[in-house]
């Protein structure tokens, strides 16, 4: 009953009305950002550090956290409204979401994005509070080989990203592998397709490609159809989900929670592969994972529980060992360290105000949340009915405004433009941008853990074999491969032909 | 721009004493200045930019709005900042990677004499080598460098990052102790620590920034850190020194302005970081992010660049390192 005692005292210091004007402050100012491409929570929340130093540590965590979560929320909007993804986690969101849209069922898809998100948001508060420090002892045993075989089972993602044809699935899941070399290599700090610009040698950002595959191709792409003005013109069927989507997105709103949560306490991109992840999960199961990718509302659902929970997950290694596992979380750990609290193994017993009630704001910062997006939703709606060439314009300005944001810097707008007239090109062919995005999110991520593995095992490859976590995984993500090729063979053709046939 | 403007409000709504210019003649400064972070929000470094330009903004009577310039390990930032027009109106935080950059990356086009002006030094870190507590390696100094004489290239050391400060630490380390280890590189802290935490590394380096909550948290013992002298907030943790080894080595931590800004503004900015740097509360915030407060005069700062570029050379020197 110790939790139900943390919890209450957690609502008695959130619902301070101090706290709760934060609270509520953070939650308007993240879906604010959230909705304006590229321009995501960590802007938001630098140019507010500085104000935070003179408040109490509480409220302002309270508030940095709600410009997070709601940020999460917003980021959504623009992905199922105009396919382009605010930020790297809402990739996956404009596959089906977009396609809604599109068929003039935008509301149902924003509505249960956003009931997704509560829900999610809900259960990760709750196994924030239940679960923070086993999960974490559990994410230590997650060493570099044990993330090469999980990035390794991630790639097998890809069987299920495609919905036309494989080999243009793999060759652009190569060309992103290829793209996600570019920079400083992580091992032996040599630059790699630099032209030893600065700008290059971090890599290139998943922000500006994904807003230029998705946002910017799709804008060159609805210029051509000049015909055909207004691509929204379809019939607005209903603003919020039918009892037939809720049937069909219980379960993948409540697997996206558990996927995205587990994902979300690993360091390094938890969000964005949860994402992936689940969505590849529900095409797994569905029963007509042909309708993927022309707008499933589980497709939906799932990712978009999936970020939200993984959102909650990353606070785990910050609060319980003072780890940042994003960037966001080094703002908070900032914001918290220099008012003088280390986060860390002391935090729950010492700061039991800033920790619990940290929790509790998290909860009701979701409610307020979905109260404030409820009635946006028909806002939101409407604006597809601003004839195409006036709304266009409108889109690429904050495009690129929001693009130049993230680094402040010029040649980011550069690549979004690149990446979008690429984006244009490859979908002319009929060539697919996910997988080319999941590469780039995985390829890195592979490489370096690969090489580290080496380094540990002096260049043994049984490195992966011997370590039982990693073992499972490799088992895991070989008979994922093997499974379709045995239904294959019981089932002869039917799913092969139906795939196919585009 | 708009960013600008809004941290412009900003600093307004909270209270920016607007001091007239001094009696000195100096027209500056006139508007608001910029304050280059060459790292990402959130970073180590960038709580430091945003530390320095708030008690500085006071008595320097102008906000100074701290702009992000993340890229290149920083060597986008610094470039930037080299760049900028020399007018005082643009100034920044460079740090020990800055006089590294032009002997470790192709295509580097400043260097820490030719292209800026110290203007004072904020803080620095020490580099600690910590291991996890109650860990197989949670043994005494003495110990370990027995066991890696022992056993070479075995003990797994993990790098927040490839020739950043720790590194250096590390190889120095490496040199003054006869030792080789196993070096695993991680791309910063984020990724180094929960690798030491869960065993997949034996031991590490890193600046008591990165260490300093684990260590009160009672997660890692830290065997030893770089300083001259013992930190006063840790007076148990011995310096490599004191165990016999010369690393004396931190994470630095400097303001800068592009070279050629003239003389009576570098003096002007010198002052008023002065001022600022001695306030109780940002000697308070500097510690609470793990760092010592520590101001130097521009002279001063330049003594210590030219020191830093010494011990790194020596460095660079022994592993025929190459800018790539």
């Amino acid at each position: 009953m110790e939790f139900f005692q943390h919890i209450s005292y957690g609502f008695g210091v959130v619902l301070q009305p101090g706290n709760l004007v934060f609270a509520f402050l953070g939650a308007i100012a993240g879906t604010l950002v959230g909705v304006v491409p590229g321009l995501g929570p960590t802007a938001a929340m630098s140019m507010l550090l500085p104000v935070t130093f003179g408040m109490s540590p509480t409220g302002a965590l309270i508030m940095l956290a709600g410009i997070y979560y709601g940020a999460q929320y917003g980021g959504s909007t623009t992905s199922i409204l105009v396919n382009i993804p605010g930020e790297a986690a809402s990739v996956v969101t404009c596959l089906d979401g977009y396609q809604m849209a599109r068929q003039g069922r935008a509301g149902p898809a924003l509505g249960i994005a956003a009931f997704g998100s509560f829900i999610a948001g809900t259960f990760g508060v709750l196994g924030l509070s239940f679960l923070a420090p086993p999960l974490v002892e559990a994410a230590l045993t997650f060493g570099p080989p044990e993330y090469f075989s999980l990035m390794c089972l991630g790639l097998t993602i890809l069987t299920f990203l495609a919905h036309g044809s494989m080999l243009k699935a793999l060759i652009m899941a190569v060309l992103g592998l290829f793209v996600g070399t570019i920079g400083i290599d992580p091992v032996g700090g040599e630059q790699r397709f630099t032209f030893q610009r600065p700008d290059l040698m971090e890599g290139i950002g998943l922000v500006q490609i994904a807003m230029g595959m998705f946002g910017i191709s799709e804008i060159l792409l609805n210029i051509e159809k000049k015909i055909k003005i207004s691509v929204f013109e379809t019939k607005l069927k209903g603003l919020f989900p039918n009892l037939q989507d809720w049937k069909m997105s219980m379960g993948a709103i409540l697997r996206g929670t558990g996927i995205g949560f587990f994902l979300g306490i690993l360091p390094g991109g938890g969000a964005v592969i949860s994402s992936f992840a689940s969505y590849a999960v529900e095409k797994r199961v569905s029963k007509h994972p042909e309708r993927f990718g022309r707008g499933v509302i589980e497709g939906v659902a799932a990712p978009e529980s999936a970020n939200n929970a993984a959102a909650q997950g990353a606070f785990i290694p910050m609060m319980t060992l003072g780890i940042p596992s994003n960037v966001v979380m080094a703002l908070l750990l900032g914001a918290l360290m220099i008012h003088g609290i280390t986060p860390g193994p002391l935090l729950m017993s010492k700061h039991p105000d800033l920790f619990w009630g940290l929790i509790t704001s998290m909860y009701i910062g979701n409610l307020m949340l979905l109260i404030l997006n409820l009635p946006l939703i028909p806002m939101w709606v409407k604006f597809l009915k601003i004839p195409y060439p006036i709304l266009f314009p409108f889109i690429l300005l904050f495009c690129l405004i929001g693009v130049y944001t993230i680094n402040n810097n010029v040649f980011d707008i550069y690549l979004m433009v690149f990446f979008g007239i690429f984006g244009y090109l490859v979908r002319k062919f009929d060539f697919e941008a996910a997988p080319f995005i999941l590469a780039v999110v995985l390829g890195p991520m592979m490489e370096k853990a690969l090489r580290q593995s080496l380094i540990m095992s002096k260049g043994d490859f049984s490195i992966f074999v011997t370590r039982p976590l990693s073992g499972v995984i490799w088992a895991v993500a070989i008979f994922l491969l093997v499974l379709p090729l045995i239904t294959k063979v019981s089932k002869p053709a039917k799913i092969a032909t139906s795939e196919e046939r585009k | 721009m708009s960013m600008r403007f809004f941290a412009a409000i900003l600093s307004l709504f909270f209270g920016v004493s607007m001091i007239p210019a001094d009696a000195t003649g100096l027209d500056y400064p006139t508007r608001e200045l910029e304050f280059i972070a060459a790292f990402a929000p959130g970073s180590n470094t960038d709580n430091f930019a945003r530390l320095a330009a708030k008690f500085g903004e006071k008595y320097v009577g102008k906000p100074i709005v701290v702009v992000n310039k993340p890229g290149g390990g920083g060597s986008r930032g610094f470039a930037v900042l080299a760049a900028a027009k020399p007018d005082g109106y643009t100034i920044g935080l460079v740090s020990n990677s800055m006089i590294a950059h032009p002997y470790l990356l192709k295509g580097i086009t400043f260097h820490y004499k030719k292209s800026f002006r110290p203007i004072a030094q904020i803080d620095y870190s020490a580099e600690g080598l910590f291991v996890k507590k109650g860990g197989p390696y949670d043994i005494s100094m003495k110990e370990l460098v027995k066991r890696a004489k022992e056993k070479p290239e075995t003990i797994k050391v993990g790098i927040g990052g490839t020739w950043t400060a720790q590194d250096f630490a590390r190889a120095i380390f490496e040199e003054e102790a006869g030792v080789k280890f196993i070096k695993v590189p991680f791309p910063g802290a984020a990724e180094a620590i929960p690798a030491l935490l869960g065993g997949h590394v034996d031991i590490e380096f890193g600046p008591a920034s990165e260490w300093a909550h684990l260590y009160k948290g009672g997660k890692v013992s830290v065997l030893g850190v770089s300083t001259e002298q013992r930190d006063p907030r840790f007076p148990d943790i011995l310096t490599f020194r004191e165990h016999g080894y010369d690393v004396v080595l931190s994470a630095v931590h400097w303001v800068a302005a592009p070279a050629g800004t003239p003389d009576p503004i570098v003096s002007f900015l010198a002052e008023a970081f002065r001022k600022g740097f001695a306030e109780k509360e940002f000697i308070e915030a500097a510690d609470h992010l793990g760092a010592t407060a520590a101001w130097e005069s521009p002279e001063g700062t330049m003594k210590a660049m030219e020191k830093m570029e010494q011990l790194y050379l020596r460095v660079i020197r022994k592993y025929d390192l190459k800018p790539k």
